[in-house]
This record gives C-alpha cells, sequence and structure tokens, in this order.
C-alpha cells in the first residue's frame, strides 16, 4: 500500500498520549504502513521490562477525566497500548527504538527493555531511518 | 462472490478498521464486506480506506443504534 512511512517520537509516557501511540500503531499496520517508533523522555520507563504492568502515569490536572476515560476504554475494549505494540511488532513492519542518550543516562541495556525493543539508537540513526517518513511527535 | 458480515458494534477506532481489514485479507475480488459499527469513526475512516485501497465503498447506512457499511472488495492483487 502506502510507500511512505511514519514515524513517531514518544517522549511522555502519560496514559493519554500512550493511548494514542497505541491507536497509530495500529492504524498503521492496518494501512501496511512502516512504523519506527523512538522511545524517549519519561516514555522509557514504561518500555523497560515489565514497565507496562506499573501504575500508568495520568497526566497533571485530569484525574477525573482519565477515571472516566479509563471506565470507557474499557467499556470500548481498547486492547491496551502494549498489547497493540506487541502485536504490530510480531506482524512485522513495525519496529521500537530506545534512545540511546536516556538509556545511557539511566545506565539501562538492551537486555533491560521489553523484548518489542529492536535496539537502543541514537538520534542520527533514527533520523537517517525516518528521512522519507512523516515524524509525530508524542 | 459471497458476502461476509463483520460485528465490530462495541468496538472503537481503530477497531472497526481492524476486524474490517481481518475479513478483507480473508475475502477475494467481488466479494462483498458488511460492517457494522458503533464508532462514528468508522464511516468515514470505511471510505477513506477503500479510495486507499482502492476497494469499492458501496454506501452506508445510519441505523439509529449503528451504522451498516457496504464494500465491495475490488484492490485485491490477482
Amino acid at each position: 500500500m502506502s510507500e511512505k512511512g511514519l514515524a513517531i517520537v514518544i517522549s511522555t509516557g502519560t496514559e493519554e498520549k500512550m493511548v494514542m501511540l497505541g491507536v497509530l500503531t495500529q492504524t498503521a499496520v492496518n494501512l501496511e504502513m512502516p512504523l519506527r517508533i523512538f522511545v524517549t523522555g519519561t516514555a522509557l520507563k514504561l518500555f523497560l521490562k515489565d514497565g507496562y504492568k506499573k501504575e500508568p502515569i495520568p497526566p497533571e490536572g485530569f484525574p477525573e477525566f482519565m477515571k472516566e476515560l479509563r471506565d470507557g476504554l474499557a467499556r470500548v475494549k481498547f486492547e491496551g497500548w502494549h498489547e497493540l505494540l506487541k502485536n504490530a511488532v510480531k506482524e512485522g513492519g513495525v519496529k521500537v527504538y530506545a534512545c540511546s542518550l536516556m538509556s545511557s543516562a539511566l545506565n539501562k541495556h538492551k537486555e533491560d527493555f521489553d523484548p518489542m525493543i529492536e535496539d537502543i539508537v541514537g538520534a542520527t540513526n533514527f533520523m537517517i531511518q525516518s528521512a522519507e517518513s512523516q515524524i509525530i511527535v508524542l | 462472490m459471497r458476502t461476509m458480515n463483520v460485528d465490530s458494534r462495541g468496538t472503537a477506532c481503530p477497531g472497526p478498521i481492524t476486524d474490517l481489514i481481518r475479513a478483507y485479507k480473508k475475502a477475494e475480488n467481488g466479494d462483498i464486506i458488511v460492517l457494522i459499527a458503533n464508532d462514528p469513526g468508522a464511516v468515514p475512516d470505511s471510505k477513506a480506506w477503500c479510495e486507499q485501497t482502492k476497494n469499492v465503498f458501496v454506501g452506508s447506512k445510519d441505523m439509529e443504534d449503528y451504522f451498516e457499511i457496504t464494500i465491495q472488495v475490488a484492490g485485491k492483487r490477482l
């Protein structure tokens, strides 16, 4: 289908952004668009081994809204961002990379990350790989 | 030619399109897929997907509680 790829930079791992990441990832799979995800900032901790099992990080100032949203997402059978990403990676076409700066700063290595992380890469690698892609920053 | 019915009621974006594409993968050119969904994005998303993939958006009906979307498969590479 589309020859043009998509790249997503996820830097803030708050709950509503992770939902969006899951939705965009599944949509890219549906449209057979190659997708690269670059994980950095506070989102990185969610991609450590079992990081997704920890309490979600609600965006500050929206506690009631987030409760309502969480209930609503359960009602519409939202699968959860981790499940969507894991399946997308398995199906192919989606690669997830961890930021090397943040990984070094936190002393994290490849084996510390969720198995869906393809590799730890620097911004140069990511930008070169994504040069022909549309880039979305979450 | 066969008709495939896909019930995505109760799911939301991108659930209906994901279900539609799962059915599409099993379909052949000429088949009809009838998708029913209550997510408000299902109709415009299905239309856009048909345009993108060269399938035929036959039409949609608003059934009050849900939308019935009919697609004819035409975009399969032979």
